[in-house]
């Protein structure tokens, strides 16, 4: 049985949700002085998604914590800022994910089933059995997709029978991403227009969006370069742009292959302004490093094609891929540096 | 006759067979699961025809639709759509089954340098096996490529379905009713499995799921097996029961341990020296691949987890897989490439499945002229080679001839 301090630190649950709709509260209610708490409480919350990428809960009120969520979800969806949304969910869901994973198997297992209707058991003892618990693979690979790490591939992963194992922290990781998915979810469409007294709120939560988050970089100017770049650089970037975040990895790629087809510092910096987790200090330190004008002092490149596929960053491979074995190769023969006769594509059926 | 007519002579022998066979079989029809959702293509035998975006409701519309148009190759969609007849952007999808393509085509095999044949479009040049990425004499880029079926690719092509429904069964828990095999009608199988499960997943889940039949980032010190570890004990040694990975790279490792012959052992890539070293060890009496594995050098060890992996992964057209709009054969249609069916196959029935005798479409005879054709089996019988010769053949045999473009038809003289 979850307790009064669960619904307040997980509020997203089933239960906590129950309860929400149990106390009846309506949309216009919240604009009175007798519930306006709850109003501060949600605007509090974004104010700290949005300045420092988290959430803490306030255990004191347990009524105004767990309603001041789906409030905040909703200002969210009337505020214009994209940016904003998914600093916001990615704020949200690390926290929770955070404290989630301190909690006891079965009651991470039991939200798993209970709020998010995961196909989810305890591992039962016996040969080969590593993990806390087994997920079906379906949710699995729905909730791994932007979990680019080789630890996460399916692959290397113990698969039996349609269920994969996890262990406690990682199933934790998952759920972050699944609450991720569905604050976004809620925050896409907002239900119709806001009510005329949170017309001020919604107005300073944008202000505050459009301060907090960086200006959008136009990529016209690096337009040129962007033609000729391989499929697997054109995903990243597009990832970038529509405010995703990269692995590791993706990152590397992206920075190496930018810095070697002659884009300068602040270039590169603009195109990582708009992911989700874009943090200016690092993401500079980062280019300094690639580029070789701090640290070893070695330019680096991006890793081939094979490498690239093993990671999952190689997407959508056209023609000209077939062809080579490294991204840089591709940018060089399309920019023209090469001369190569046009590849014609062969008919099958 | 020149070029043109010889072509157009045997495209209509051809399309006669296939449409006294679709008239025959029109009660046969076995159509796919909710084939009001399905979209249909039809190729027809005019070059470069598709007729596409057609939907049909009851198995008899699309009969009598197949009776009319006499298509060289049939296929639906692998998706489920709302408007099947609408255009791409407007059919509105609502999932699709999880299908694989295996095909001789991806599968290495010696062979095909003695039965396969390439040309290069622009100069003539040709050779035996797969056509290079250049032309060696002209650096041209298009080639014509002429492929024949062997046993020994469709024996490789078998053991790739066998081990692809292994694991799906394993691994996945897909049950056994799930999985729906046909032969390709050339030098392949299809799988489509139709189920709730897989119906919804999009195309990034469907790459994963590829990359882990392929063994794509497979990654050994995560499956902790970068130190000689066999056993059946729960200390974390690698074992047959193992899921996953380590549970198939097991088992594969027993195989080449203790079953695989000396030339099966060289092919996969051992060493003379790990050769020796295993065939030692049979020799021995040793059954017990723990044991082997304790003796055998860090380096031996490394070298059989390599082959191991690479024995257990499968080779299927991974582009198939991940296309939610994929358009797959139709099981029971004749294949315009050769005149065979793309017979249904019972799971169960796989071992003892005989593609080369099972997938006959024609009785009859037929006379035709072969300009050039290596010796092959179909119906049970072996035929050629041939060169620039007139042949009564058995009609299957004859319209294999002329979809391949090796022969055209002859007017019998009038006696």
């Amino acid at each position: 049985m979850s307790t009064e301090r669960d619904k307040a630190r997980y509020p997203f649950t089933a239960e906590a949700a129950e309860f929400i709709r149990k106390l009846g509260l309506r949309i216009e209610d919240l604009t009175s002085e007798y519930y306006r708490p709850i109003l501060v409480r949600a605007e509090q919350r974004i104010r700290q998604a949005l300045t420092e990428f988290k959430v803490t809960p306030q255990e004191h009120d347990i009524n105004i914590e767990v309603t001041s969520f789906p409030t905040a979800v909703m200002l969210m969806s009337y505020v214009k800022n994209e940016l904003a949304k998914r600093r916001y969910a990615l704020a949200e869901s690390k926290s929770f994910s955070e404290r989630l994973r301190e909690e006891p198997t079965e009651k991470i297992l039991r939200i798993a089933k209970e709020t998010f209707g995961w196909d989810v058991k305890p591992t039962p003892e016996g040969e080969g059995q590593t993990g806390d618990f087994q997920l079906h693979f379906k949710q699995y690979l729905t909730n791994m997709r932007n979990l680019r790490e080789l630890r996460w591939k399916l692959t290397n992963r113990p698969l039996r029978d349609g269920y994969v194992q996890l262990m406690k922290e990682e199933a934790t990781r998952l759920i972050e991403e699944e609450i991720q998915r569905r604050i976004l979810e809620k925050t896409k469409n907002p239900p119709a227009k806001p009510p005329e007294a949170l017309q001020d709120t919604i107005e300073s939560i944008e202000r505050l969006a459009s301060t907090s988050t960086p200006s959008q970089t136009p990529i016209q100017n690096f337009d040129l370069k962007i033609k000729d770049s391989p499929p697997c650089i054109k995903k990243l970037i597009e990832t970038l742009s529509s405010g995703g975040r990269l692995s590791h990895i993706g990152r590397f790629t992206l920075t190496s292959f930018l810095v070697n087809a002659g884009a300068k510092e602040e270039e590169i910096i603009g195109f990582f302004k708009s992911a989700s987790d874009f943090d200016e200090r690092k993401t500079k330190y980062q280019v300094e490093h690639i580029s070789g004008r701090r640290g070893g002092k070695t330019k680096y490149i991006p890793p081939k094609c094979d490498t690239l596929k093993t990671h999952g960053v190689c997407s959508d491979p056209d023609e000209l891929c077939k062809r080579i074995k490294h991204p840089l190769t591709y940018y060089k023969i399309k920019a023209g540096r090469f001369k190569r006769r046009q590849v014609q594509p062969t008919m099958k059926t | 006759m020149d070029n043109e007519a010889k072509r157009r002579a045997g495209r209509n022998m051809v399309k006669a067979r296939f449409h006294e066979y679709y008239r025959r079989n029109r009660e046969n029809i076995s159509p796919p699961k909710s084939m009001g959702q399905r979209e249909f293509g039809f190729l027809l035998f005019v070059e470069g025809v598709m007729l596409r975006h057609k939907s049909f409701n009851q198995p008899s519309e699309l009969g009598k639709f197949i009776e009319a148009t006499v298509p060289s190759d049939i296929y639906y969609s692998a998706a489920y759509y709302m408007d099947p007849e609408a255009p791409m952007d407007r059919k509105g999808w609502t999932g699709s089954d999880l299908i694989f393509d295996i095909d001789a085509d991806h599968i290495e095999t010696e062979c095909k340098k003695t039965h396969d044949k390439w040309r290069c479009d622009a100069c003539g040049a040709s050779g035996g096996g797969k056509p290079p990425m250049i032309c060696p004499k002209c650096k041209g880029q298009r080639f014509t490529e002429t492929t024949w079926m062997c046993r020994e690719c469709l024996e490789e092509a078998k053991n790739e379905a066998s081990k692809l429904i292994d694991l799906l069964i394993r691994d996945f828990g897909v049950k056994h009713d799930e999985v729906n095999l046909n032969f390709s009608g050339h030098r392949g199988y299809h799988i489509h499995v139709e189920s709730e499960i897989f119906k919804n997943l999009g195309s990034d889940e469907r790459k994963e799921i590829v990359d882990y039949l392929t063994g794509v980032g497979l990654d050994l010190k995560l499956l902790n097996l970068s130190h000689p570890t066999y056993g059946s004990d729960a200390s974390g040694r690698m074992s047959v029961h193992d899921p996953g990975w380590r549970g198939r790279i097991a088992r594969s490792v027993e195989e080449i341990v203790l079953r695989m012959d000396r030339e099966a052992l060289g092919e996969i890539g051992l060493k003379k020296e790990e050769i020796e070293s295993i065939i030692e060890y049979r020799e021995s009496m040793g059954k017990d691949v723990s044991e082997f594995i304790k003796d055998a050098g860090r380096k031996t060890w490394r070298q059989i987890i390599h082959c191991a992996v690479t024995l257990a992964k499968v080779n299927i057209d991974t582009v198939v897989t991940t296309d939610i709009h994929r358009l797959i054969r139709l099981p029971e249609t004749l294949n315009g490439k050769t005149g065979l069916k793309a017979s249904k196959v019972d799971v169960k029935d796989l071992d003892r499945f005989d593609p080369l005798r099972e997938t006959v479409a024609f009785e009859g005879e037929e006379t035709i002229h072969i300009e050039e054709a290596p010796r092959f089996e179909i119906g049970g019988e072996e035929y050629g080679p041939f060169r620039d010769v007139d042949e009564t053949l058995p009609a299957h045999a004859a319209i294999l001839l002329l979809c391949k473009g090796s022969a055209y038809p002859v007017v019998k003289p009038v006696v």
